[in-house]
């Protein structure tokens, strides 16, 4: 049986520690993460309905702090979608996030001139 | 123009026929001259049967086999009932039950069951037929209720979403019809899925664009769902989730059960990789509702009711065009109200013409997801993932079909406005199968007044309630007036030309009619309508038939008749009523045919013979004395010796219209003597044309 999401969330509110907390606060839809088995991390975005994309855009690590920067898009205007919640996920490997000890989530949202939103602030192992 | 009944004795008529004959063969008569001869040919029956109503009752429900329950007319005596091979079994107050008269040892129910398919499916036409008879107020086979056990279903335990719209009580009352067809407009459907089996009419793959469609075409006939790629882990198969919520078999001990263990689904697939477009989706609409499309196709029977679970914002002219379209042609749109957690309206939900359907999560509570627009018009279970509120180690979605790209069939619980849909498209299902006369409007209306309280939903609209919506769609519940056309299905044959629809309100609210009117494409079809009521205050509004098959070819021709009320309040009522009639000739009866050689200047019946289907109509007379014969033919269904009565086939050779007399000379044989009969059956014999009967030589 196919159960839906539910990923463990380990979520440090903003208290980002750089320059990075002047990112405008993400108000879009949920995102999640977890700390993976094998040192890397799984983001989550719960999408209100189908059509949506969330996706890596890249990650800075400089020592202490790693810097993941996302994507989401919405659906193209006159795109009619199936309204069902859709978590949308991806994994990012250790190899990426190196020795660092938090990591920030920033979300770039729909939009040409759109600004990176902190979404999380995630402890490392 | 309704013309007079006719009197199946009628001087005139057989006068007509007789100067007929006479100016044909100059007068004479058989019985001269020693040497017989043969006379022989073949009869050709009438292609369409004697009209009856269209099966109306579902023979796969439990019932007393051979036997009908009537609700009489007040003053109606039982006993002028116990014909048509039925025997009156026991009748009190204004309840009769017949069963099925035994001839030889065999019902003649089983008999007829022979052509029936099943002595309940001939139970069931006979229900039908009883319908058609004066006195009659309410028929139906004799149903066996009892209380359904819970579906046996291996997950129905985990369908707590089914048991918060009194669902499991409303399958005591019926749990669905195969004469109702749901529509489901999403990504497609994983056809190989247990849980559907035997459940689809032909659909549709309505997406224009190949790369969206993955299935290397554009439009085409099959809406087998090819993916989505929704996601990086796969495709959501949402289409094969929503359809099995509103039709997945149920107490068939697989997997889940559907809202609707019976009804028909018909698969249109306009979601495919990145959503869908207006114009698919407007087209999609379009098919289901029957409506010219730019598919060039349209399904052999239009949707009873449309689900959409799929949305966005804004409101797109052209997609309401298509929803009011489809709701004009008879057609109830359900639609998912949108997830954004917002009061925005969202196509096609927030149209006038569709029903718009908010989520409730497992304690009757608005979901934290779903719209609370204003324009939402019911809420229904859509389910919360995010908790697990009745602790059975799931999150609280809803569970049903699934599938995923490598083929897999299983069971997920999903959740969004798209499962909430699904539920109020099955309920609406069951609704059309207890009371089949109910039209689209009068099922909004039945939902939308018998929706219950949910917890702390905003103030559009209550929670859908599958036991009230049932009962009072079956006369039981809420105080609703309820519209109700008997016959609600007509079959006027090949000969009938005219009959009467009676107007009544069964419901429990008043119906105060201000005005009525009627619509119907159908050129071949006129009416009248009467605003009449009895001395005894019963209503007795009615609508006058005719049928004019003038300049038509041959063919079957049908059209749904709408009838409109407006009532003192100001709302609208409406019911369906179903039409249909042939042009010309001819399928296998399994009547007697009583072949006859007759005196033309007596019409005195001189020679008899039968034929049967059996012996393909054929018929042969041997040893027929030199002279002049009329050869006529037809059946005596009432058993009175009388051939050619109101309700029976007739004809004569070469024709009715031109009878002419055969002349036969000693030793040498007539054969190859083929004519037709007509059918003088019709739903009223009011325009049936002049004729003479014949009386059976034995």
């Amino acid at each position: 049986m196919k159960v839906g999401h539910g990923l463990c969330v380990g979520v440090l509110a903003a208290c980002a520690v750089t320059g990075d907390r002047m990112d405008p606060i993400w108000a879009g839809p949920a995102v999640s993460g977890r700390n993976t088995a094998d040192g890397g991390l799984e983001l989550e975005l719960l999408a209100p309905t189908a059509g949506h994309a969330f996706e890596l855009v890249g990650v800075r690590s400089d020592g202490g702090r790693a810097v993941v920067d996302c994507v989401h898009r919405t659906p193209p205007p006159g795109t009619l979608v199936a309204q069902v919640l859709t978590p949308l996920c991806f994994q990012i490997g250790p190899e990426r996030l190196g020795a660092s000890r938090e990591v920030v989530v920033r979300v770039l949202p729909p939009g040409a001139d759109a600004v990176p939103h902190r979404a999380l602030v995630l402890a490392r192992p | 123009m309704i013309r007079p009944p006719e009197n199946r004795h009628n001087r005139s008529a057989s006068f007509l026929f007789l100067a007929m004959f006479a100016a044909a063969c100059g007068g004479g008569g058989g019985g001269g001259g020693a040497a017989t001869s043969t006379v022989a040919g073949e009869v050709r029956v009438p292609e369409v049967a004697p009209a009856v109503l269209a099966a109306e009752f579902d023979p796969t429900l439990p019932m007393v086999p051979e036997e009908v329950v009537v609700w009489l007319d007040q003053g109606k005596d039982p006993l002028d009932l116990a014909c048509d091979g039925f025997d009156l079994l026991r009748s009190g107050g204004p309840i009769a039950v017949y069963r099925a008269q035994a001839a030889g040892g065999r019902s003649s129910l089983r008999d007829g069951a022979v052509l029936a398919a099943s002595v309940e499916r001939a139970t069931c036409d006979a229900a039908a037929r009883m319908r058609t008879r004066p006195g009659v107020r309410h028929v139906s086979p004799n149903w066996l209720l009892q209380r359904t056990a819970e579906p046996n279903d291996t997950y129905y335990d985990k369908q707590w979403h089914y048991p918060q719209i009194n669902l499991p009580q409303a399958w005591d009352l019926t749990q669905g019809s195969t004469s109702v067809i749901v529509a489901v407009l999403d990504t497609g459907i994983v056809s190989a899925h247990p849980d559907f089996a035997g459940r689809f009419v032909n659909g549709y793959d309505m997406i224009s664009s190949a790369t969206a469609a993955r299935d290397g075409n554009g439009r085409d006939a099959d809406p087998e769902d090819e993916g989505d790629l929704a996601t990086p882990q796969g495709s959501s198969f949402h289409g094969t989730h929503v359809a099995g919520t509103i039709g997945a078999n149920g107490n068939n001990g697989v997997g889940v059960a559907g809202v609707d263990w019976n009804c028909k689904l018909m698969i249109v697939r306009v979601l495919g990789q990145g959503g869908g477009t207006i114009d698919d989706i407007a087209n999609g609409i379009l098919f289901a509702a029957r409506l010219p499309n730019a598919s060039g196709q349209l399904p052999t029977q239009r949707a009873d009711i449309v689900n959409m679970s799929l949305g966005g914002p804004g409101l797109s002219a052209v997609l309401e065009q298509a929803c009011d379209d489809a709701a004009a042609a008879g057609v109830l749109l359900v639609a998912a109200a949108g997830n954004d957690a917002s009061s925005q309206a969202n196509s096609p939900a927030a149209f006038s013409s569709v029903l718009s359907v908010g989520a409730c999560d497992l304690v009757r509570a608005p979901a934290p997801y779903t719209n609370t627009s204003p324009t939402i018009d019911l809420w229904a279970p859509g389910g919360d993932m995010g908790v697990d509120r009745n602790g059975d180690t799931y999150p609280d979605g809803v569970l049903s079909c699934m599938a995923d790209d490598q083929g897999g069939l299983f069971y997920a619980f999903e959740n969004g406005t798209s499962m909430a849909s699904p539920h109020v498209a099955g309920v609406a299902a069951l609704v059309k199968a207890a009371n089949p006369a109910l039209t689209a409007a009068q099922i909004r209306n039945v939902l939308l007044a018998t929706a219950g309280n949910g917890n702390g939903l905003p103030n559009s609209g209550g929670l859908v309630d599958a036991l009230a919506a049932v009962q009072s769609a079956q006369g039981g519940g809420a105080s609703l007036p309820l519209l109700v056309a008997t016959p609600a299905a007509i079959d006027f044959g090949a000969s009938g030309t005219a009959g009467t629809v009676t107007l009544e309100n069964r419901g429990n609210g008043t119906l105060t009619q201000t005005g009525f009117t009627f619509s119907t494409a159908a050129p071949w079809f006129s009416g009248i309508l009467s605003d009449a009521t009895a001395a005894n205050g019963i209503d007795l509004d009615s609508l006058a038939i005719t049928i004019d098959r003038t300049g038509l070819a041959n063919g079957v021709y049908a059209t749904r008749l709408t009838i409109e009320y407006q009532d003192a309040s100001m709302a609208n009522y409406a019911v369906d009523v179903e039409v249909r009639m042939q042009v010309g000739a001819s399928t296998t009866s399994t009547d007697t045919i009583y072949v006859l050689l007759v005196n033309p200047d007596t019409l005195e019946s001189l020679f008899e013979t039968s034929t049967t289907a059996g012996s393909s109509f054929a018929f042969a007379f041997g040893g027929i004395t030199t002279g002049e014969y009329l050869l006529v033919a037809g059946t005596d269904r009432d058993n009175d010796g009388i051939i050619g009565d109101d309700g029976e086939l007739f004809g004569a050779w070469p024709s009715l219209d031109a009878p002419q007399a055969i002349t036969v000379t000693g030793g040498v044989n007539s054969t190859g003597l083929e004519f037709g009969m007509e059918d003088f059956a019709g739903v009223a014999a009011a325009g049936n044309r002049p004729r003479p009967t014949f009386r059976r030589k034995s």
